[in-house]
């Protein structure tokens, strides 16, 4: 049994569960209907790796060595996410599997933005005032399937004064 | 038998979210003796060696009634399990200066929205600061990773 981490739909919980070392794409699908509490539509829901790749159709998962993903899987409608990042008020388009983490996103944004290594290090991605995108976050898990779309904020962390 | 705050908490630290800062080296559990009295709890956090020559900032946690109520910390000295001389607290940075001060509230507590002690008085924090604004549905890593990118940018 091996320990594997889904993250859903607009959904920011993480689910950790295990699994067999042979698992395949049917049994994490059942999973996920399983932990996210998905009845309906069940065909239109795609399995990710995190980052950038589907996970084909009749593959075994062989979590010894799936390294590469850290056993994060994720289950969404949209096969991509529309997304615009506004910085210093100007703004940049992208688009992301929904299993982009906010590493990866926040790695991207900052070279489009050709913002120096330097100054990037106090940069913070937020999906509102609320709430922030941390690194570890799938970018589908902020998103519906009805509109596959988010708009983000880069923005410094703030100083605490009062 | 264990209390409320108790299970939540130990059902936080089990999550992704917080192993995945203890494997990444950002934060652990201070688990060797003294043994730990809820509910009172030790984490360090990883710091640059710039902020904190020691790289690890131990944090001495008081989290009764967690997470109904905001959990409160100040930097600890784990060898003489006393809270840490003011003139080690980390510093260096225009952010990490006014949340390690250890001229505020006698040295008890960091000065963030995420501190149960440093919240009343600031009611302006929870429209300043409402992703750092102490909310029950809040977990430790939320308090962990705030500490945590002050003490690495």
């Amino acid at each position: 049994m091996k320990k594997v981490y889904l993250h859903g739909e607009n959904n920011r919980d993480v689910k950790e569960i295990e699994v067999a070392a042979n698992a395949d794409h049917n049994l994490l699908l059942e999973l996920f209907k399983r932990e996210f509490q998905i009845a309906e539509h069940v065909d239109d829901y795609t399995l990710f790796f995190q980052e950038d790749e589907i996970f084909p159709d009749g593959t075994e998962v062989k979590l010894e060595v799936e390294i590469i993903h850290r056993g994060h899987y994720h289950v969404h409608r949209c096969k991509k996410i529309k997304t615009e990042v506004t910085y210093n008020g100007q703004t940049e388009d992208f688009e992301f599997v929904p299993s982009a983490t906010g590493n990866k996103v926040l790695k991207t944004v900052i070279s489009k933005f050709k913002i120096a290594p330097a100054d990037a290090t106090d940069l913070l991605l937020k999906v509102n005032d609320e709430i922030i995108f941390k690194a570890t976050d799938h970018i589908g898990s902020f998103v519906g399937h009805h509109d596959c779309k988010l708009s983000l904020l880069l923005v410094s962390d703030k100083l605490i004064q009062g | 038998m264990k209390t409320m705050d108790l299970l939540m908490f130990e059902k936080h630290i089990s999550e992704f979210e917080f192993q995945h800062g203890v494997e990444s080296g950002m934060w652990g559990l201070q688990t060797e003796a003294p043994a730990i009295t809820w509910p009172f709890v030790t984490i360090w956090v990883q710091a640059l060696a710039t902020y904190y020559p020691p790289e690890k900032c131990y944090l001495r946690f008081t989290l009764n009634d967690y997470p109904q109520s905001a959990p409160t910390a100040c930097p600890w000295d784990i060898e003489n399990g006393t809270i840490l001389t003011a003139g080690i607290w980390p510093k260096g940075s225009a952010k990490l200066n006014p949340v390690f001060n250890p001229a505020w509230n006698n040295a008890t507590a960091l000065y963030a929205p995420f501190d149960r002690l440093a919240i009343p008085g600031h009611d302006g924090w929870k429209t300043q600061y409402p992703e750092y604004y102490w909310q029950s549905s809040f977990k430790i890593t939320a308090y962990l990773q705030f500490i945590h990118r002050l003490l690495n940018t």
